[in-house]
């Protein structure tokens, strides 16, 4: 095996000291003229696909090559177990993506001042291209029609917002994942299908997960043609406008209207006087992000950076400080702290942020529970600071560098001007869609809007109008439902499609699981059970021992699963002769 | 070691591979006795190149088993792999490595390597050290690929068409090496080509395929004194000649090649009505293209 492995990074040298100089060089130009490690997130998302594509390519060229010329029988044919060569191959191709990509960000790292938790930005770049490598050996050897699929294994396991020990734990499970497919597929016979369960299974469900996403895709197409088609006829669907044809009352009609209209359309409802000052309202939506946590990965760094335009200075939130650290623009220069006391010099400011803050609108800092302000001379304010056991959602503005108007979170909404008022609301904040407020004659009307979770039908449309009198109390006006807009059957058409994957992709993105009715659920069994049969009956023509397995597969998948059994299975070659003579 | 058992080094029980609608092998019952250079010879499609794949476990069997070393040659272990060499017509070698290195490779990855045939082929192609395999000549690339493949000491060494695109000198040399180096080392050569005045001088034992199936095993000798050749003056309408596989007419006579008909066969012709038969001298290359043409026909009609 180590013969193979010292041969294969022999073979990519002079590529690797070439590709290793100039990463160094492009991370070099970026730390020398901006701030590598505080990047945006477009910038980390194009760095991340960089690295994705040097691993698949290294990937396809190393493994491709030995195919290409036709000499995979020469890699393959020697006394070497198969998993072994590849393994020779993977350690190269480790080695070399160490030294072309690790490398030079550790070197960075160290030569630019940045956080501790930066240094781990190395290894998981290492294992992203070991991941995509893993890719381009599956691709360039399984036959199958859908060997495609295993690009979408990263993503599959990417889905949630991870810490930085659950990143390292999520990039080796998917290595490993990566590892059973190209292991299985690295084998003598190129042209038979993947045939241990293991590796058919770790492929079939991002399959499944792919073609139920395109398949209700598809349905929503056809659902809503069909719907223009209804309202004006086959010719007309370019001149549709799809929004004014929600019906009145249903979530989709609210979401579609301005903040000042929906709530007018609420007073309407409510049968009140739909009369306010429009142009004073405001509102809030929840961002839905994860909140910013000490040591967490630079990918899920938001408004890290403060620039102060009157001194040139540009401020970097330190995570080792929990401070911001300032340097001068041009020069790089180390120029001071920015903390909860302000700005300082000389001495390390003994007063620190207890949260992560986030850099709002350039004048303000919010962090999970607080709200600062920040002056021209650098002064640090507190605005706000939420109950202990609140977490701020969001923050609304009237304008840039006006005291905050309200603030949400997680239980209630605080409005701060021109007093201070908390009105908890109920129900999840992750199912609220929006708060609305506006003033009127001296009152103030509050208008929630629930339903962001409701297309699966696991939490309630709704909308909770209240009113806060002269007096400063809050009371509730009206709790009026919302009606949902499409039939059942197209807000749970991924439980119709696939019941199991559906209720399992809910439960591992933890939110509410789907609570269809009975005609869906109906629905649903009678077309996994069809979807069972068809399976079952292809196999059987096919010949395929594996048959009951896809069958009971397609019973838990539906249709996705059918289709998948019908893109992963190759067809049978049955004999044409009777073999005695 | 499994293949203590067997006295022989290749055997196959009703082997048979499909392609789709099209096979390539079919019901394939062969055992092939360790030691000798085995030609395997048979027409484009016949199933040589199959057979070998099949054997060396690089596509799995439709049919039928095949084992190799004791082996089953699906699921053959690393350690008989190793005692397996392969050649292709192409002569696959990583064309970014130097010979050097090639052979620096595999002198480690193989644990029976022996350095003197290595330098003994070498040294036969002109082989040099410092040059890109890629830049190499074709003659030169398959005489690398039989020094690495001499050089393992393997009990099997099988060839898939070597010569194929050879110049005639190359040609010469691939086979004189194959026949000095190879026999010395008491491996069992089994090699396919086209070239039949090579497989004449060098096969111990012909292996001829038609239509994925055995047609005759046995020295070359053997299968040529099966097959005679007669010119004939005149033949009756409508007389079937027994065993016939080929019949041509050349000025105004009709050559026949006949398989399997003895001594007697010229004086039944004549009871036949045939007039003025004398038998032919056939070469070896002759007889065994009429057999490649004509038993595939015989045996179907």
């Amino acid at each position: 095996m180590r013969p193979l492995l010292e041969a294969e990074i022999l073979r990519f040298r002079t590529a690797a000291l070439a590709g290793a100089a100039a990463h160094a060089a492009i991370l070099g130009a970026i730390g020398t003229f901006g701030d590598l490690f505080t990047a945006s997130g477009e910038s980390v998302v194009l760095g991340i696909v960089c690295y994705a594509l040097l691993g698949l390519l290294l990937g396809v060229y190393q493994v491709g090559s030995y195919r290409r010329l036709g000499a995979f029988s020469y890699l393959i044919h020697r006394p070497l177990a198969p998993a072994r060569i590849l393994l020779a191959l993977t350690g190269a191709a480790a080695v070399l993506l160490s030294f072309v990509a690790l490398l030079p960000l550790l070197v960075a790292a160290v030569i630019f001042p940045t956080d501790t938790r930066n240094l781990l930005v190395a290894p998981l770049v290492l294992g992203i291209c070991l991941a995509f490598y893993l890719i381009g050996v599956f691709l360039v050897l399984n036959p199958s029609r859908a060997r495609f699929a295993a690009l979408l294994v990263p993503g599959v396991l990417l889905l949630g917002d991870v810490s930085t020990g659950g990143a390292f734990l999520t990039i080796g499970g998917v290595l490993l994942w990566l590892w059973i497919l190209a292991a299985a597929a690295f084998k003598p016979d190129l042209s038979t299908h993947l045939d241990r369960p293991l590796p058919i299974s770790a492929l079939a469900l991002p399959t499944q997960l792919v073609l139920l996403k395109g398949l209700s895709l598809a349905l929503v197409f056809i659902y809503s043609l069909g719907v223009a088609a209804s309202e004006v006829g086959w010719r007309n669907i370019p001149a549709f406008g799809w929004n004014d044809h929600f019906p009145e009352d249903t979530l989709h009609r609210l979401e579609y209207l301005s903040g000042g209209e929906a709530l007018a359309s609420a007073l309407r409802r409510a049968g009140l006087n739909p009369q306010f000052d429009a142009n004073a309202a405001f509102e809030l939506s929840p961002g839905h992000r994860e909140p910013q946590r000490r040591g967490q990965l630079m990918i899920h760094d938001r408004g890290h950076t403060f620039n102060d335009q009157a001194r040139s200075l540009r401020f970097t939130f330190s995570h080792d400080l929990m401070l911001f650290t300032g340097r001068v623009r041009r020069t790089g220069q180390a120029a001071g702290w920015l903390g909860p006391g302000g700005y300082a010099e000389g001495e390390l400011p003994r007063i620190r942020f207890e949260e992560v803050p986030e850099v709002v609108d350039g004048h303000h800092l919010v962090s999970l529970r607080r709200v600062y302000s920040v002056s021209g001379r650098l002064a640090v304010a507190p605005v706000f600071e939420a109950p202990a056991n609140e977490a701020i959602v969001a923050v609304v503005f009237p304008e840039a560098g006006i005291e905050p108007a309200a603030v949400l979170t997680d239980r209630a909404l605080h409005i701060l001007a021109p007093r201070r008022l908390a009105i908890p609301f109920e129900g999840d904040v992750r199912n609220l869609s929006r708060a609305i407020v506006a003033p009127r004659e001296g009152e103030l009307l509050v208008l929630f809007i629930f339903g962001a979770e409701s297309d699966q039908d696991g939490a309630p449309a709704s909308q909770t109008l209240g009113l806060v009198d002269r007096a400063g109390h809050y009371r509730k006006v009206a709790e009026m439902p919302l009606r949902q807009g499409p039939p059942a059957w197209m807000r749970h058409r991924s439980v119709l499609l696939a019941p199991a994957l559906a209720f399992a992709t809910e439960a591992a993105l933890r939110r509410p699981l789907p609570n269809p009715s009975l005609a869906v659920v109906l629905g649903a069994v009678l077309l996994s059970l069809i979807s069972a049969a068809l399976t079952g009956f292809v196999a059987r023509r096919r010949r395929l021992a594996s048959g009951w397995a896809w069958s009971l597969a397609a019973l838990l998948a539906g249709l996705p699963g059918f289709l998948t059994f019908l893109l992963l299975t190759p067809r049978a070659e049955p004999p044409r002769m009777p073999l005695g003579r | 070691m499994n293949d203590a058992r067997s006295d022989f080094a290749i055997e196959t029980q009703r082997l048979s591979r499909f392609y789709g609608d099209r096979y390539a092998l079919r019901d394939l019952t062969l055992a092939v006795p360790r030691g000798g250079v085995h030609a395997l010879v048979g027409r484009n499609g016949a199933g040589k190149t199959t057979l070998l794949r099949v054997l060396l476990g690089f596509v799995g069997p439709s049919g039928g088993t095949s084992r190799v070393l004791g082996e089953d040659s699906a699921t053959l272990s690393a350690e008989v792999r190793g005692r397996i060499a392969y050649g292709t017509e192409e002569h696959a070698l990583p064309g970014w490595m130097t010979v050097a290195s090639l052979r620096a490779l595999h002198a480690r990855t193989y644990p029976r390597w022996d350095e003197g045939a290595y330098g003994e082929v070498a040294r036969r192609f002109h082989l040099p050290d410092a040059r890109r395999v890629s830049h190499l000549s074709n003659g030169q690339r398959a005489g690398l690929a039989l020094a690495l493949a001499l050089a393992q000491s393997p009990d099997i060494l099988l060839l898939d068409d070597p010569t194929l695109g050879l110049d005639p000198v190359a040609r010469q040399t691939f086979v004189e090496t194959l026949l000095f180096v190879g026999k010395r080392d008491e491996t069992t050569v089994i090699y396919s080509s086209h070239d039949l005045d090579e497989v004449e001088r060098v096969a111990d034992d012909v292996i001829i395929l038609v239509d994925g199936g055995l047609a005759a095993f046995a020295p070359p000798d053997q299968i040529h004194a099966r097959i005679s050749a007669w010119i004939l003056d005149d033949l009756p309408e409508g007389c079937a000649i027994p065993g016939l596989l080929q019949a041509r007419n050349i000025e105004g006579q009709t050559q026949i090649v006949v398989l399997d008909q003895g001594a007697d066969f010229g004086s039944r012709l004549e009871a036949l009505g045939a007039r003025g038969l004398t038998p032919w001298p056939l070469g070896f290359d002759r007889a065994i293209n009429a057999f490649l043409s004509g038993y595939g026909t015989r045996r179907d009609s």
